[in-house]
């Protein structure tokens, strides 16, 4: 009984620090992934001892299977020729396979503890966010004004004694650590986009009967939509109206104005069609191979196939990733050429997770996180039919993580500061850990939790006294 | 209701007037100063609160002081034995050949003067505004041209910085003459460089070096002025023909100096001696000379800046 209670003890504490945890790593406290891993191991290891009975036979079977994908892409990218290249310590890369397993780790173990509830961690979440978000706002407004990307969009400052690198309607201020820094505005608005998803919860909570859960999220919706609005570049206006699109969407599902099967088929549809159009740009990408040649004929013989797959800004910084990365060398990290120069690869940096996966952990790495993705597309739609999850819950489960993957597909800046040529890959991000903690939970939740029926304790109850009868005349 | 519409109405307005556009005040729509074209490029710019053109000057007096070299210990290049008296570490220590060019990053850091005693490391922010050129450890051109450096004519510029310092050591400049590499407007203009450009001409400069110092509400101007008789033009990159100017300053009283402005008069009768001056171009205009101190870097060592 004691061992039962210091375990119990044990949970509690690792459930208030976990909370403590993911509050830090959404605020982006001391920006430092090092930090985020210690932190999340060590709180991994409380919830381990206290719980590893629950991990026995079924239980550590479906954690292995959950957690190998998440293994296999942290030692690709702890091992990667980006990391080679760019020194990275022993330390770090000693971390980047911890770290990331710790984390989805702690979302699968989370509900097994003591008092964890996910709406108390979604709330810490956002909060962290909002008060990050906040921070850098007021930071960005000291210096700029409303709008000003628009109206100061080709203005330059100078700087060191050089015209900066970007005008003005391109950079903004970030609390990066403990100091505010000058950074591009692309990465500001990955944390008032997520943020925004929170104004999902407006329309699950009645104003009236919890009032300050109400304006608490009224608050969070508030800060993010606020940035966005006046802070508005091209990009971030495309990818304001996808969220805003897929924000209602999810809205219009879980209030059931829209059934599942429309939105599996939309899904299917999308996906085959997103994956036609990749793989017609990874094979148009490879110029040394000669066996496709007629694709790329077809591709630049068609105007408008031409722009889609060659011509557009993005797509060029794709194809030149694209291009070679199937190369022997090129496995474990892109290499454009011999040299291993880190900063010849910041030339190459597309914005995307997607094909920066490319650089930073090559074609096994874009392999393994394809997969993750697909399995995590798949446990989401298990979780929604299965959870006994709020719907409110699951809604901004699954907006946060649509919101920031879809944000970051398209436009996650790796190379975030204006003056300085530091990388922030994507999975040593904040929000990225915060993600993998809400796959680990959404992963457990979409397994049905056994549930003992009424008929089967009537059943049980009748074997025990059908038992009891045999007995009985067993000693007569 | 009317409440509500308030407090939902704070955060917005909190928002709102916390924008304060600090980082506004000097924005380019390119690159500044950076035409190429002589006549274009010098650097005018006063801020008002020191401009007594402006009408918004807040300079309530003015002290001038003309420099002695033997009093003041003035120096007019780096092996002048006033530099090795006013800092004889950096003159042990640290080459005047071995300044910054962008990508050089921290390398002569400890080794070059312009590195180690640049402004930009003693206070942050020195890093920004145009002025920054003079602040950013690059000494000399190094084929940077009009990036490199600050050019003025004898209306020279005046600044006022985001902070207040204490001038306790001595004051330094880095700068050269010229009045070549010009592009004429309507002339057909030749390289610098050519034989047509002339080299080498010296001319005599009286260097005004003016501190803005804190006074109640307004300012007090303290001016430098120093009689330079040989600077020499030049266009090339040869470190010898760039002037190191300075003086002491403990012997007088900058505290809390909020400014700075550079100004110069030199003497026009030196043009006179110019073989340039009565030669037309191809349609008959004669040859437009300009002349131009080109400022490449400023230093005030081991100064606090709040």
């Amino acid at each position: 009984m004691e061992k039962q209670k210091v375990f119990s003890i044990i949970s509690t504490v690792a459930i208030f620090l976990l909370f403590e945890v993911l509050t830090f790593v959404s605020f982006g406290l001391s920006n430092s992934y090092i930090v985020y891993a210690f932190l999340g191991l060590f709180v991994l290891i409380l919830l381990v001892v206290a719980h590893f009975q629950s991990l026995k036979g079924e239980g550590l079977t479906n954690l292995l299977i959950f957690i190998i994908p998440i293994l296999l892409f942290s030692l690709i990218n702890a091992l990667s020729s980006l990391n080679t290249a760019t020194h990275t310590s022993i330390l770090l890369r000693i971390l980047i396979p911890l770290g990331l397993m710790s984390f989805a780790t702690l979302g699968y173990l989370s509900s097994l503890g003591n008092g964890f509830k996910i709406s108390t961690a979604i709330i810490l979440i956002y909060g962290g966010l909002a008060l990050i978000t906040l921070i850098s706002y007021f930071a960005t407004m000291i210096q700029y004004v409303p709008f000003y990307t628009l109206i100061y969009g080709n203005s330059y400052i100078y700087y060191d004694g050089a015209k900066s690198s970007l005008p003005i309607g391109q950079t903004a201020y970030f609390l990066m650590g403990f100091s505010i820094r000058e950074v591009t505005v692309d990465y500001f608005s990955l944390y008032p986009s997520v943020l925004s998803t929170s104004v999902i919860a407006l329309l699950f909570i009645s104003p009236k009967e919890q009032t300050k859960k109400f304006v608490l999220f009224a608050v969070y919706a508030f800060i993010g939509i606020f940035a966005l609005i006046t802070m508005p570049t091209r990009m971030m206006i495309l990818t304001d109206v996808l969220i805003a699109i897929s924000l209602v969407v999810i809205i219009l599902f879980f209030k059931g104005k829209i059934k599942s099967k429309v939105i599996k088929t939309t899904l299917l549809v999308l996906s085959v069609l997103f994956l036609i159009a990749f793989l017609i740009l990874f094979i148009n990408a490879q110029s040394s191979l000669s066996a496709f040649a007629w694709l790329r004929n077809i591709i630049e013989s068609v105007p408008l196939f031409n722009r889609i797959f060659n011509t557009n800004r993005l797509v060029s910084r794709y194809n030149t990733i694209l291009d070679g990365c199937l190369n022997f060398g090129a496995w474990l990290g892109f290499m454009p050429d011999t040299q291993f120069s880190a900063a010849l690869h910041y030339d190459f940096l597309t914005n995307s997770i997607l094909f920066d996966t490319i650089l930073f952990s090559g074609f096994f790495g874009l392999v393994l996180f394809i997969v993750i993705m697909v399995i995590l597309v798949k446990r989401i739609i298990k979780y929604v039919q299965v959870s006994n999850d709020e719907v409110m819950i699951k809604s901004l489960v699954i907006a946060f993580l649509l919101v920031f993957f879809g944000y970051s597909l398209i436009n996650y800046d790796s190379q975030p500061y204006v003056y300085y040529s530091d990388l922030i890959p994507y999975y040593q991000h904040g929000l990225f850990l915060v993600c993998l903690f809400l796959y680990g939970y959404v992963y457990f939740k979409s397994f049905p939790a056994k549930v003992i029926t009424k008929e089967e304790i009537i059943e049980d109850s009748n074997l025990v006294e059908e038992e009891a009868k045999v007995d009985e005349e067993q000693n007569n | 209701m009317k409440n509500k519409i308030i407090k939902a109405c704070l955060l917005p307005l909190v928002a709102i007037l916390s924008s304060c556009g600090f980082g506004l005040k000097e924005v380019y729509a390119g690159d500044a100063y950076a035409s190429g074209n002589f006549q274009k490029d010098y650097y005018k710019v006063w801020d008002e609160k020191i401009d007594k053109t402006s009408g918004k000057s807040r300079i309530k007096r003015t002290e001038e002081y003309e420099l002695n070299k033997d009093i003041d210990y003035v120096f007019t290049s780096y092996t002048d034995p006033n530099f090795r008296l006013v800092d004889s570490e950096a003159y042990k220590n640290l080459s005047y050949k071995d300044d910054y060019y962008p990508g050089d990053g921290d390398y002569y850091l400890n080794t070059g003067y312009g590195p180690t005693k640049k402004m930009s490391r003693i206070d942050n922010s020195f890093k920004y505004g145009y002025l920054s050129k003079l602040f950013d450890g690059q000494m000399m051109c190094h084929s940077r041209f009009q990036y490199a450096r600050v050019q003025i004519d004898e209306s020279g510029f005046g600044t006022i910085f985001n902070k207040e310092g204490n001038l306790s050591t001595y004051f330094a400049l880095n700068f050269k003459a010229s009045y070549d590499y010009t592009k004429y407007e309507e002339v057909d203009y030749s390289p610098w460089g050519t034989t047509n450009i002339p080299n080498g001409i010296k001319t005599g400069v009286k260097l005004k070096i003016s501190f803005y110092c804190i006074e109640d509400d307004g300012f007090v101007e303290k001016t430098f002025s120093y009689d330079m008789d040989d600077i020499t033009t030049n266009g090339m990159e040869n470190p010898s023909i760039y002037t190191f100017f300075g003086f002491r300053t403990y012997t007088y009283d900058l505290t809390r100096v909020k400014g700075v402005s550079i100004t110069f008069d030199f003497d026009r009768s030196d043009i006179n001696k110019n073989p340039m001056r009565d030669l037309k171009d191809n349609n008959g205009n004669p040859y437009k000379l300009d002349y131009s101190l080109m400022l490449y870097e400023m230093f005030m060592p081991d100064t606090i800046w709040r």
